[in-house]
């Protein structure tokens, strides 16, 4: 009996230290992030606006140049921006376009750029539109971050293990003392 | 033997079954509770965590005690509690949650998915089971409704129900006398 709580304790003790040293590798492997640059092509179709509604591309910021086609069933405006990235992100209209069609032009200039499509101040019906974006985009990624989340993962649960098992045993303790005087027994009635 | 116990050997052989249900219907709950349009602190979500696991231990231990055909109390020792806690008790969907909001990720990486085994079950049986509804025009709210009831508690809780109920007595954490007809005395 006393071997088998030494036992316990033993596997505790290791679940315990394979729970923090996977949990510090976890925070040490996630921390990491680098940043690629991406051309990406995005093609965004049968978008319906609602009256007044302003339509960001997917919040996608791309880097030096866009090259941009579009289709609309009625005259949208098309903000080309300055995105000013400090302390996250602001944006600054460099050139606005006012038409139902853009046939593959390249915008270039300012080292961050946005697309901003809305409608018109006196449209009052939904408009259908499509538009290819083709530019290159910054993406900043955890290239370990899936084995982390896995070892993280793996390690909380370990951590539970160990904290649900001592809890258990102090309230199997204080439970038996309650309501005996003297602690239960682990055998059964 | 009489009708009568042979309807109540039938009922206590059939108990995991509905006690899965219940089971099931707890963890939900307790994810309802927690993440319904909020997100709650990380020690919030290891106490309601922690009393559902608790709770369906003890669900676990009444399942044994109706298959045993014993009150709860002769089949309740700290063993039995135990291995109740850390087979039936730890509840999927909370867990999973718990650890999402302290790991603080969005959605786990494809390699855990593949890992997780009762996930690739889950996976598996929704998307058969709601390419099959949709089929024959049934809506996919209308079907997860027995889903959810029904059918996933036996895939994720029933065999951890059982696997408890024969490791408690492969184990001899329970020891009974029983009577030549397989009934304790």
């Amino acid at each position: 009996m006393r071997n088998l709580s030494v036992l316990k304790v033993i596997v505790l003790l290791v679940l315990a230290l394979f729970a923090s040293i996977g949990y510090w590798k976890f925070t040490e492997l996630y921390r990491i992030e680098e940043t690629e640059i991406r051309v990406q092509e995005k093609t965004y179709t049968d978008e319906v606006f609602a009256k007044g509604a302003i339509s960001g591309l997917g919040g996608l910021v791309y880097k030096g140049w866009v090259s941009i086609s579009l289709y609309a069933s009625r005259e949208v405006r098309v903000d080309f921006q300055e995105a000013i990235i400090h302390n996250g992100a602001r944006y600054h209209t460099l050139e606005t376009l006012i038409t139902d069609r853009i046939a593959n032009t390249t915008f270039d200039g300012p080292e961050y750029v946005a697309i901003e499509v809305g409608m018109l101040e006196d449209y009052d019906e939904v408009t259908v539109w499509s538009m290819k974006i083709v530019g290159p985009v910054e993406r900043t990624y955890r290239p370990y971050g899936d084995i982390a989340v896995t070892i993280g993962y793996f390690s909380i649960l370990a951590w539970f293990i160990v904290g649900s098992w001592i809890v258990l045993e102090t309230v199997w303790k204080y439970a038996g003392i309650w309501s005996h005087g003297k602690g239960r027994s682990d055998e059964p009635v | 033997m009489s009708r009568s116990s042979y309807s109540v050997r039938l009922l206590r052989t059939l108990s995991p079954i509905l006690i899965s249900f219940i089971i099931y219907q707890i963890d939900f709950w307790g994810f309802g509770m927690l993440f319904f349009e909020r997100t709650p602190s990380i020690s919030e979500t290891i106490l309601v965590w922690f009393i559902v696991a608790l709770i369906r231990a003890g669900m676990g231990v009444f399942a044994l005690s109706l298959v045993r055909g014993q009150s709860w109390k002769k089949v309740l020792n700290k063993n039995a509690l135990m291995l109740s806690y850390f087979v039936v008790g730890l509840p999927m969907i909370t867990t999973h949650m718990l650890i999402h909001r302290i790991l603080d990720v969005s959605v786990y990486p494809d390699p855990l998915d593949r890992i997780l085994p009762l996930h690739i079950i889950e996976g598996f049986t929704r998307g058969l089971a709601y390419k099959w509804f949709e089929a024959y025009g049934i809506p996919y709210d209308v079907y997860l409704l027995p889903y959810t009831f029904l059918i996933e508690p036996l895939f994720t809780e029933l065999p951890r129900l059982l696997l408890f109920i024969i490791f408690v007595r492969a184990l001899g954490f329970s020891r009974v006398a029983m009577t030549d007809s397989g009934l304790p005395p």
